[in-house]
């Protein structure tokens, strides 16, 4: 009983992963954008996605990290 | 109640490898001809060097940036060989918590500090306590201390999720590896598997957080100096 709620808390938890996809395709939709409208731009478009990419992963890293705690610690 | 932790080695792995190559280096930049076309490892160090002071010339400043340089290349560098030290064996030092909230503090010092450099005790105060009314006091304290938390879990956080995914892996493999009878002893499925997820999640992931910390820093310390006292 006690380790299927906890692993329906780890699920919930990577839920937190749903809100990051979508972040991270909207910055691949802009970062498309960009290289289609200005090719040359393409080496300097690539890092700030990159950066930017690392950026909203943060919130799903973190939804991952309460996962595996909740799996592992208790 | 005093646990031993295994980073501590690799910890010192990393520092070790990092003063053999600095000695090196240096012997072979001071021996370098300063008007001949440079050579091999020679070049390396030029362009990092050059990477590094374009870096932090275009955040902070030129004034700032003789200060400031050293310390971005040197978290670069360690950060770097600390994320991908995992790939040679050792137990990667970024995923002990304790270390990346170090290298977080270190740095939320020096952003405290270029602030009171700047602005002094009564603007410090007032810039970041007491922004934009004094009734913000409780948030901005807050606003002020979190990037400590945020900096450090996040690669923290990276580099933890690469280990476990990691260990998951070898344990799936090892066990389906078991079950083949003669041979089973050996997990011959992880040195199919594992090498992909070893670059993405170490080589990768490691260099991009260690790349994100670095940049995270230098803006950050950008954003503290007025603009006034940035010439480029």
């Amino acid at each position: 009983m006690e380790r299927g709620l906890i692993a329906i808390a780890a699920a919930l938890a990577a839920w937190t992963g749903i809100m990051t996809c979508i972040g991270q395709g909207n910055i691949g939709t802009a970062a498309v954008n960009g290289v289609s409208r200005n090719p040359e731009a393409d080496g300097k478009i690539r890092t700030t996605m990159v950066l930017a990419l690392a950026f909203a992963e943060t919130g799903g890293i973190y939804g991952l990290l309460i996962a595996f705690i909740t799996l592992l610690v208790y | 109640m005093f646990e031993f932790q295994s980073q501590i080695f690799s910890i010192f792995g990393v520092t070790l490898i990092l003063c053999l190559l600095a000695i090196v280096l240096g012997g072979k930049i001071k021996k370098a001809d300063p008007f001949a076309r440079p050579t091999g490892a020679v070049v390396l160090v030029y362009t990092f060097v050059e990477f590094i002071d374009k870096l932090t010339v275009e955040n902070t400043g030129k004034k700032a940036a003789k200060n400031v340089a050293p310390y971005i290349a040197t978290i670069l560098v360690y950060i770097l060989t600390a994320n991908i030290s995992g790939i040679f064996g050792f137990n990667t030092p970024t995923n002990n918590l304790s270390v990346t909230i170090a290298l977080a503090l270190v740095s939320w010092t020096i952003f405290q500090y270029t602030v009171l450099k700047h602005n002094g005790l009564m603007g410090y105060i007032r810039s970041e306590l007491l922004q934009p009314f004094a009734i913000f006091l409780p948030v901005n304290i807050i606003s002020v201390i979190s990037p400590i938390l945020s900096m450090s879990i996040r690669l923290f956080g990276n580099i933890i999720s690469g280990t476990i995914i990691g260990a998951l892996v070898y344990a799936f493999t090892g066990y389906i590896s078991s079950l083949v009878p003669v041979i089973g002893g050996f997990n011959f499925f992880a040195a199919i598997v594992a090498p992909p997820i070893h670059a993405v999640f170490d080589l990768f992931f490691g260099a991009i957080q260690a790349y994100v910390f670095t940049m995270l820093t230098v803006i950050f310390i950008g954003t503290r100096i007025p603009d006034e006292a940035k010439e480029f």
